[in-house]
């Protein structure tokens, strides 16, 4: 049915922005970290989203091979961001500080983090609309009699 | 006899098509960040066909706005069908109730 698939496109949505958040949040949570699991400082995880095309069973979408398989919807990836340089702080007495006294901080920059954290509650909250929308379709459909 | 007439069989239609402008709806918010991604917009010409449009992005205003449109046509469609069974239902029951 058709109202359930356009709920399960705006759940991969609630899901992916919730799952960027989780990164922002460890991305807080991590901004003065200098070790880590795999060694090193932490590196700032970027969400990577890609679309997960759209399928209906149309022969001229078929035909043009534009739209083929997949329920729809959007999918995250978790990348580390490893073009962006890391903050150099002077801190001789640091334990992590190199040879001439600096040590390395993560490349988290706080106010996009904050940014990216707006606009993700924001999608969030557009998402959970869409949904509402589609479940007020499927309540209307019972309506008939 | 034909008991349904065939605006039946037109406002099934209607209300599938409105189902899956909403799914297209769907897809382009939750695309929303992907980066690349060329918002789809429902062709009701085309019946159930999807084209992308070239180098758009997704205008949540725009979506939102398409969104209310459908869901009240759908709630018509519904209301409609509603109407046209109570029709066949006072004739089939003679106008008792």
């Amino acid at each position: 049915m058709s109202i359930n698939r356009a709920m399960d496109i705006s759940v991969s949505g609630i899901l992916a922005e919730k799952a960027h958040m989780e990164l922002i949040a460890s991305n807080m949570a991590n901004i003065n970290t200098t070790r880590t699991q795999d060694g090193g400082v932490y590196k700032r995880k970027v969400a990577v989203y890609a679309e997960s095309p759209l399928s209906f069973e149309s022969q001229l979408s078929r035909a043009q091979k534009k739209l083929s398989g997949g329920p729809g919807g959007v999918l995250v990836k978790v990348v580390d961001d490893k073009a962006s340089p890391m903050q150099k702080v002077y801190n001789p007495g640091h334990p992590d500080a190199d040879v001439n006294g600096y040590v390395s901080l993560p490349n988290v920059s706080l106010a996009t983090e904050m940014t990216d954290l707006i606009y993700s509650s924001k999608l969030y909250e557009a998402n959970i609309t869409v949904f509402n929308a589609a479940k007020k379709m499927g309540q209307d459909a019972l309506q008939i009699q | 006899m034909e008991i349904f007439d065939p605006t039946f069989g037109s406002l099934e239609n209607a209300m599938g098509n409105s189902s899956k402008i909403q799914e297209v709806v769907a897809h382009n918010i939750a695309n929303a960040k992907t980066p690349g991604y060329e918002a789809l917009k429902f062709d009701e010409t085309l019946d159930k066909a999807v084209k992308r449009l070239e180098k758009r992005d997704v205008s949540l205003e725009e979506e939102m706005a398409d969104m209310a449109k459908n869901n009240a046509r759908y709630s018509a469609f519904s209301k409609m069908l509603t109407a046209k069974l109570a029709v066949l239902r006072a004739v089939v029951t003679q106008g008792r109730k």
